[in-house]
């Protein structure tokens, strides 16, 4: 289903609860060490 | 329920202080090592009542795009995922968020979330890196990844969303 032009729809852009985020620790990584 | 990842551009200054990372269409500054939380703070009357953000018949929320490509790299360039003003103090940045709480699905490609967090930024993949992307991933201590790499990249902190076809 599909939201009418302008308008919203609960159903058409639908929502979901997700885990609440902790604080995460990202490695800092060189582009050069990222694989494909 | 996963959490998903999400990407977006965000306006970078530069000025005494150091370095700055804001939203690109509010003056909201993201901070390293912090989760930014969304607010509702647009009228509040008894049509439009404070709620918790996002809400799907609302705009607020912090925006994302569900894919890099996102439909606005083609504004900056065939992603040129930087661009700087000729003050050389001012510069727009492609990055990835781990997001939390609701998410609503906006339009076709969008997602406004409660939570997110900075996973990572973008290297233009056949250009010189700009030092700007660099020291801005030093701050947020985040990775810098070639455009090409960053969704298999943030892949491994969370989910894709789907994309509406």
């Amino acid at each position: 289903m599909r939201r009418a032009k302008g308008g919203f729809s609960k159903e058409a852009d639908g929502e979901e609860e997700t885990p609440e985020l902790v604080p995460i620790s990202v490695p800092e990584k060189e582009p050069e060490l990222v694989p494909a | 329920m996963p959490n998903y990842v999400g990407y977006r551009y965000w306006r970078v200054t530069e000025d005494h202080l150091g370095i700055h990372l804001h939203s690109m269409f509010f003056s909201q500054e993201w901070r390293p090592d912090e989760i930014l939380r969304a607010t509702h703070f647009g009228a509040q009357d008894e049509w439009h009542p404070a709620h918790p953000a996002p809400q799907y018949d609302c705009e607020c929320g912090i925006y994302a795009f569900r894919t890099a490509e996102g439909g606005m790299a083609g504004k900056y360039g065939n992603h040129s995922v930087i661009t700087r003003r000729r003050d050389k103090t001012t510069g727009i940045v492609l990055g990835a968020v781990l997001t939390g709480g609701r998410v609503v699905f906006h339009g076709d490609q969008g997602i406004r979330v409660a939570q997110a967090q900075p996973l990572a930024f973008a290297l233009p993949d056949d250009e010189d890196p700009d030092p700007l992307v660099t020291q801005v991933a030093r701050l947020f201590h985040v990775a810098v990844v070639r455009y090409r790499y960053l969704e298999s990249y943030v892949r491994e902190f969370g989910e894709r969303i789907r994309v509406v076809a």
